[in-house]
């Protein structure tokens, strides 16, 4: 009986008009767009390698003994686009080029969107995005009359006039409809990988291929919540036309506003200071501290020559020599306090940053879009993993030029004495630490379960209103 | 044999459609319901066929209580309904075959299949045309197919010749008698009155979900059904209001 029925659900979809509009949009969207974003990483990549060589050309060491101005880029971390961006852009273009190693703190690279403003302004249309919007607007499309079309032609009350049980006939809505929804989708995505390769995308590296397969089942799993969706809306609605009004409202708030609206609240709920007055902070604090210490140099460099008034140049050397001794423990007093207080704005920013970033996101996941999105881009290596692996980087890197470079630089002596055994080799940026799938599937938890938990209530709130229904 | 006793829906604890119907309906018999639009027939029918619970009471085909047993039940009961729209973009063979394989039915045939949608008056032509392309006649024609292929003991039809042209509607009628000859037992619901005195062995007047009065082929034939109806169904009485 259920096999009869999905037979019919099949033929039933493959005859309908919104059956050559899923094949459209899936034979020509999917592999376009997995071709033109290979591209665009093509593209990145060489940029990248092209930056790193020209890092690399610059200065390798440097001469504590030497002024070095405190904004001044020491060195680079730059981010190195990931292969699975051709899958989601995510935070690529986002996230800053580089990290710049200064005596200040960190400071930020233009993100690519910068150069690319006006683009960015219309949207990335990458394999997330497909999923995400155009997808689940489709698996709308196919279950909003699911029951309440077939309830509208009468064929509801002359199928179940059979023998036949209600659960069974909903099944065979849901299994049938989504086995031709999914094989168009899946069809196209081979096609596309295939594209992919053929382009020279490593897709049977390690690291690639358990990702895109991973990425493949959880476009599945919220394709299956957008099914489900779109068949409590049919069991409630007698009407298909209201049934697809009611649809198409959904997803809009599900996939459009409500992902938005909880990183919108979160910044009413826990507000916080921009990066740039963190620094610009930071700098009117060193300048305070730097006005303190000149202010207690002046007074120790009065101390010190008021008993020699004329003395040699000999003695000038050996004085100001002295005089340096006596202002080093002064100096190391005030950069340490400086550091102190630096990082104190530094951790409070985070504190307050990673605060309301948590707020949006938990208030972002009332909708699977939301839910979809950060599994993806963390699959994809391009999500907010990505970007805390980056930001840790160049902290670990930071702390790395602090302890070999920036806390040797003398700021204020009388004599600055080149010496070549002094000169040290700026330390490499490291490259970002690679996270397993298992990693990511841990980190991902709390987004599959909510897909999980959304297909599984949904469903089951059809199930309930369906056997409750006057048919 | 179809039978319902006590029969009882009230909806929402406050409207009362269909209020303690017994009726029974004979292998080889044609009972039809009149009555206005509201008055309870198609509530009786979707308890019947269970798409609805009773309130109270209960109903039975061949002794098979429908709402204990509904699955059971169904086995022995067809349905033809006012609209049949069936699979619009699905051949006239296409919604065949598969109702007839939701009837039970594991393999039917091509011939078996053209055989009945012949019976019922479709022109081959047809067979393969899409549901969509039809009339409403044709529609009717293809569901009364879907109940024959069927087989059950029961056809239970709502306002089945609604919208239907003079010549479709005496067709549609030879259908049920042949069904009625096959010893059927044929349920129907309709505000018809000249197609109901045409076909029922029996007639039952419902007014405001009660069944008001019940007529055997002769007192249909001796009555003046229409002056009868309209004096149930709205009070409405001709005889006095003509002397006046």
């Amino acid at each position: 009986m259920l096999v009869t029925l999905i037979q019919k659900e099949i033929m039933h979809h493959i005859l309908s008009v919104r059956f050559v509009a899923l094949l459209l949009m899936c034979l020509l969207l999917v592999p376009i767009t997995l071709s033109i974003n290979y591209r665009h990483y093509q593209q990145n990549l060489v940029d990248y390698q092209e930056a790193v060589r020209l890092a690399n050309i610059e200065e390798t060491t440097i001469n504590p003994q030497m002024e070095l101005k405190p904004e001044l880029e020491v060195s680079k971390l730059f981010l190195k686009p990931s292969p699975l961006s051709v899958f989601a852009n995510g935070l690529g273009d986002a996230l800053p080029s580089y990290l710049g190693m200064t005596r200040n703190g960190i400071v930020q690279g233009a993100p690519s969107l910068v150069s690319d403003s006006l683009s960015y302004l219309l949207g990335h249309l990458d394999f997330l995005f497909l999923v995400g919007t155009v997808f689940s607007l489709l698996a709308l499309l196919f279950t909003f009359d699911a029951v309440a079309g077939e309830r509208e032609a009468g064929t509801l009350r002359i199928t179940l006039a059979n023998s036949l049980p209600r659960d069974i006939f909903l099944w065979s809505k849901l299994i049938g409809g989504y086995f031709v929804f999914v094989v168009p989708f899946l069809v196209s995505f081979l096609f596309g990988l295939l594209v992919l390769v053929w382009q020279g995308f490593p897709l049977g590296e390690p690291e690639i291929f358990p990702r895109v397969l991973s990425l493949t089942l959880v476009s599945l799993l919220y394709i299956g919540v957008f099914f489900a969706i779109g068949t409590v809306i049919s069991t409630y609605l007698d009407n298909s036309k209201t049934a697809l009004i009611v649809a198409f409202t959904v997803w809009v708030f599900a996939v459009l506003i409500t992902p938005r609206v909880g990183f919108i609240a979160a910044k009413f709920i826990a507000p916080t200071q921009t990066s740039q007055s963190v620094y610009l902070e930071k700098t009117a604090l060193r300048e305070n501290f730097n006005a303190e210490l000149e202010a207690r140099k002046k007074e120790i460099h009065q101390e010190f020559w008021k008993d020699r008034p004329q003395s040699s140049f000999e003695e000038q050397i050996a004085g100001g020599l002295e005089m340096d001794k006596q202002v080093q423990p002064l100096e190391e007093e005030f950069r340490q306090k400086f550091k102190e207080s630096a990082d104190e704005i530094d951790r409070r920013y985070k504190r307050d940053k990673a605060r309301q970033e948590g707020v949006g996101e938990t208030l972002s996941r009332i909708t699977p879009t939301s839910s979809l999105i950060y599994v993806t881009t963390n699959l994809t290596q391009t999500g907010k993993t990505k970007r805390n692996n980056y930001f840790q980087a160049g902290n670990r890197y930071y702390d790395a030029l602090d302890t070999d470079l920036f806390s040797k630089v003398l700021d204020y002596i009388s004599m600055r004495t080149m010496r070549p055994e002094d000169t040290v080799k700026i330390t490499q940026p490291p490259s970002l630490g690679t996270i397993t799938l298992a990693e990511t599937f841990r980190q991902s938890a709390v987004d599959v379960l909510l897909l999980c938990f959304f297909a599984v209530v949904l469903t089951t709130v059809a199930f309930l209103k369906f056997f409750r229904s006057d048919i | 044999m179809l039978e319902t006793r006590e029969l009882t829906k009230v909806y929402n604890e406050s409207v009362l459609a269909v209020n303690e119907l017994n009726l029974k309906v004979d292998d080889g018999e044609i009972y039809v319901v009149l009555g206005a639009n509201g008055a309870g027939k198609s509530t009786t029918i979707s308890m019947l066929l269970n798409f609805i619970e009773p309130t109270s009471g209960t109903a039975l085909i061949d002794d098979i209580e429908i709402p204990k047993f509904p699955l059971e039940a169904k086995k022995h009961l067809a349905y033809v309904s006012e609209n049949v729209e069936l699979y619009r973009n699905f051949t006239a063979r296409q919604n065949l075959s598969f109702f007839a394989k939701l009837g039970g039915r594991k393999k039917v045939s091509n011939e078996e299949l053209d055989a009945t949608l012949g019976r019922v008056g479709l022109p081959e032509e047809a067979f393969t045309r899409r549901v969509k392309t039809f009339s409403k006649g044709m529609r009717q024609r293809l569901g009364i197919a879907i109940a024959i292929m069927k087989n059950a003991k029961a056809v239970l039809l709502d306002e089945p010749t609604s919208g239907l042209d003079p010549k479709g509607g005496a067709d549609f009628l030879n259908l049920l008698r042949q069904l009625k000859e096959e010893g059927k037992a044929i349920f129907m619901s309709t505000h018809d009155i000249f197609r109901a005195k045409e076909i029922a062995d029996r007639i039952g007047i419902l007014v405001e979900g009660n069944l008001e009065r019940e007529l055997t082929r002769e007192e249909i034939q001796a009555e003046d059904l229409e002056a009868l109806y309209l004096n149930y169904v709205a009070g409405y009485e001709p005889e006095e209001d003509a002397t006046e």
